[in-house]
């Protein structure tokens, strides 16, 4: 009977055990949230394989596999994802961080491409009027016969060219 | 064999002094014997630096493992193909092959101008010696950071056999990539040469212009083919899906490309109406100092890069001639500055030279904060001391404004007029396409939002300006063709040919365009919309990405020579339907250049314009024991729509610049 009584506490224990890993299987499938962190996660630190600018999402090397898990395990131990990633970041150096904010010194990196185009559209403006201003002071300028033609009727103009000059 | 390279490298020392030597006495002095042993000089190097090549690739096709770079990078069973690609594997190697490119472009420009007194040519020849000059002397040995490809291993040793080439370099498009791009950065220094050459002789007009033309053309499409093919290369090679990804080498590629079709467009104002001639000097000096400029970042390893294959510490000497050959242009500039003045003045804003110049801010603009992003992380460092990488969606996020720009100037510039767009031309060439372009963007507004896709401005633009370039191009080509036939009484689509015949560099020009407008919409859709799955698969276990259902159905496991394959079969669904079998797998290489490697052997199925594209993950060497023994198979799929258009564009974009490389200029081509 005592036997009995261990077997059926095994076997109890035992499909206890498989309908809780079936539950937390069913909980990391469709737990939104922690499928979302982990999105965020592994879309935000390159892998440090080798595979250069290869977010751990990206990397199909085994580390990023391992990484993966370990992230996956460690938010659903309740880890943040700033949390996991600052580790990540410290224990491998921040140049495998896949995110650049446009905060602290990297304000200029994201407002030099605006200054970049401003100067030289400035630049452009005031080449475009000094040669405009140019041509209406200096009427001395030799210009060529003044047309106003599209693109259609400069194509006919070449093609009567062509002809007379056939012609003669 | 080997030795006789050697001695040619040194010999070609002494070729490449003579020859400038012999061309600027003979300028300088009118002596034509002098000209003619200067230019027989740049043969004499050609000559010789092809034999040294020759040695090079006899040392590898006959496994000469007494040669240390043989041993670097080729092995016995390294099939013939990647024997002789291994010539620029690494990095003696591929500047070696960089030199023979610059020798065999000298000779080339001695040959097509045998004219008695080619001023400008041999001028030319001047700079395009020095630039060999420098090559030479980077391959002689002599310098730290780069032996001679052609050096023998240490007391006279042998090698049992070779350590093979990287195995991410042992692919077809390989073979094609690497040289395609060095064809096209080579072959910039050329037009760069004839600047010069216009410079040194004082004869300032647009003779260079018309010259280096069909050079300039030849090295902007073979670049456009190497970058593609590289974009390609990733695409099938890397296992991440994507073709382009902002890395340095990639930028490095794009920068003189970009400044190049700049120079393009700014060279026909000065063919057209004299002006600009200042500034086409600086841009083809800029678009030659980038490819240099390219070759630093990426040789000198001061930013990290996917696939700098052959990198070292020889950057400095990089750095050092681009400052040297930056000075020695300004100070020609400034020799020359009066004679540079153009006597054209700009007769309105709204005109196709406007139009040109906005499209040359927009492209000297991209360069420079593409510049920017590549070196941020040196500039990072050395302000804040950290070390960051910049990533895809930085430059994605910079880039798109100034992009989106250029896409509607390449449909606005072909429909203004020269000189001046009246209100009345403006309406009749713009109506159409401006409608119809709104009509484009309005409609993929409602499909996106359909798809759950409410913020997609940027997308809504793209469609927007692709519409309208290619309304207004095809309102060009209509308008041209219904002309020629009209007048020469025929059909449409023969008098469509017949103006593309009588105009090739115009029409050409805008067929190019089409394509432009076309790796747009590639983009758009593969880079912006693109779906990514990853899971881990057992026998007949599935995933699904996007509409398809993908099933693990088998395994496979092949040899080859050099490496082993193994990978999984997967059986693909669309909405119950079977659209057939994929086969990705990994290669194992056992005699990998850098140790034993496994590459990733992507499955890529096209759906029309659409690409199913599976990666695997880490794999056992065994893999069908692996997966009938109840293994975990990791597969990453990705569904990217419109990707072939990428291809498809660029395809376009070759072919009109095949037709606009054929037409003959009047004042004469090199």
């Amino acid at each position: 009977m005592k036997n009995c009584h261990t077997v059926l506490f095994i076997l109890m224990s035992f499909i206890l055990l498989i309908l809780l890993a079936v539950a937390q299987e069913q909980v990391v499938a469709t737990n939104p949230l922690l499928e979302s962190n982990l999105e965020e996660l592994t879309t935000s630190v390159y892998c440090y394989c080798g595979c250069m600018r290869e977010t751990i999402k990206h990397c199909v090397c085994g580390v990023a596999q391992q990484i993966e898990t370990d992230f996956h395990n460690r938010l659903s131990a309740g880890g943040t994802v700033q949390q996991i990633r600052a580790d990540y970041l410290s224990q491998h150096g921040t140049q495998f961080s896949a995110l650049m904010p446009a905060q602290g010194f990297n304000i200029v990196a994201y407002a030099m491409p605006v200054v970049i185009i401003v100067l030289l559209g400035v630049i452009v403006f005031l080449v475009l009027r000094s040669k405009r201003r140019a041509t209406l002071l200096d009427s001395t300028v030799p210009t060529e016969p003044h047309t106003l033609v599209s693109a259609s009727q400069y194509d006919q103009i070449e093609e009567e060219l062509e002809r007379y000059k056939q012609r003669r | 064999m080997a030795e006789l390279g050697q001695a040619a490298i040194y010999l070609s020392v002494f070729s490449c002094l003579w020859a400038m030597a012999m061309l600027w006495i003979g300028l300088r002095h009118n002596n034509y014997n002098a000209v003619v042993s200067g230019r027989n000089g740049v043969v004499g190097t050609f000559a010789l630096i092809t034999l040294a090549t020759g040695a090079l690739i006899y040392g590898f096709v006959t496994n000469d493992f007494t040669m240390k770079y043989v041993v670097e990078v080729s092995s016995y069973d390294q099939p013939l193909l990647y024997k002789i690609t291994a010539l620029w594997g690494r990095m003696s190697g591929s500047l070696l092959f960089w030199l023979w490119l610059v020798t065999f472009f000298g000779a080339l420009v001695v040959w097509t101008s045998q004219r008695a007194t080619d001023y400008l040519a041999d001028y030319a020849l001047i700079p395009i010696s020095i630039v060999q000059l420098f090559f030479i002397i980077l391959v002689t040995g002599l310098v730290e950071g780069v032996y001679n490809p052609l050096e023998r291993l240490p007391n006279g040793a042998v090698a049992r056999d070779g350590a093979g080439m990287n195995p991410l370099l042992q692919t077809p498009s390989m073979a094609f990539h690497p040289p395609s791009l060095y064809v096209g950065f080579v072959s910039l220094t050329v037009p760069f040469a004839f600047a010069i050459g216009t410079l040194l002789s004082g004869k300032t007009g647009s003779e260079w212009i018309f010259r280096s033309r069909r050079w300039m053309m030849a090295s902007w499409l073979v670049l456009t083919l190497g970058i593609t093919l590289g974009g390609n290369w990733a695409y099938r090679e890397l296992g991440w899906g994507g073709y382009w990804a902002w890395d340095p080498v990639e930028n490095a590629s794009f920068m003189p490309w970009l400044l190049g079709t700049a120079y393009l467009h700014s060279a026909m104002i000065q063919e057209k109406r004299n002006m600009l001639k200042l500034w086409n000097i600086i841009l083809i000096t800029l678009a030659f100092e980038f490819t240099l400029l390219g070759t630093f970042i990426t040789r000198s390893g001061i930013v990290s890069s996917v696939h700098a294959f052959a990198q070292s510490d020889i950057g400095h000497y990089f750095l050092m001639f681009i400052g040297l050959s930056t000075l020695g242009v300004i100070a020609l500039l400034a020799y020359r500055w009066n004679d540079l003045k153009s006597p054209n003045r700009l007769e309105s804003l709204l005109s196709r030279e406007s139009a040109f110049l906005l499209n040359n801010w927009m492209l000297v603009g991209l360069t420079l904060i593409i510049l920017w992003g590549t070196l941020w992380p040196i500039i990072t460092e050395g302000v804040t001391g950290a070390k960051v990488a910049v990533p895809e969606s930085f430059f994605n996020q910079v880039v798109i404004i100034p992009g989106l720009l250029l896409l509607l100037l390449t449909g606005i510039g072909p429909i203004t007029s020269w000189k001046k767009l009246t209100p009345s031309n403006f309406r009749r060439m713009f109506a159409k396409p401006i409608v119809l372009g709104l009509v484009g963007g309005i409609l993929a507004w409602v499909y996106l939002a359909l798809k759950g896709h409410t913020t997609a401005i940027y997308s809504v633009l793209c469609v927007f300006a692709g519409v309208f370039v290619l309304a207004a191009i095809s309102g060009e080509f209509y308008r041209g063709a219904r002309l020629r036939a009209k007048r020469q009484e025929t059909t449409l689509f023969d008098g469509l040919i017949r103006l593309v015949q009588r105009n090739k560099r115009r029409y050409g020009g805008y067929i190019v365009h089409i394509g432009i407008v076309i790796v747009y919409i590639g983009i758009l859709g593969s880079k912006g919309y693109f779906l990514l799955e990853s899971k881990g698969l057992q026998l007949e276990e599935s995933m699904e990405v996007g509409k398809y259902t993908l099933t693990l159905k088998n395994a496979f496991q092949e040899e080859h020579p050099n490496f082993s394959l193994g990978g999984v079969v997967l059986a693909v669904e669309k909405g119950g339907r079977s659209m057939g079998t994929m086969r990705p797998a990994r290669a194992f290489y056992h005699k990998a250049g850098q140790g034993d490697q496994d590459t990733i052997e992507s499955a890529i199925r096209h759906f029309g314009l659409n690409d199913l594209y599976i990666a695997l993950g880490p794999l056992p060497e065994n893999v069908p024991a692996h997966v009938q023994s109840g293994g975990i198979v990791s597969v990453q799929a990705y569904h990217n729509p419109l990707v072939n258009f990428v291809w498809l564009g660029v395809t376009v974009m070759v072919i009109g610049g095949l037709v606009a490389i054929f037409e003959k200029h009047p004042k004469g081509n090199v």
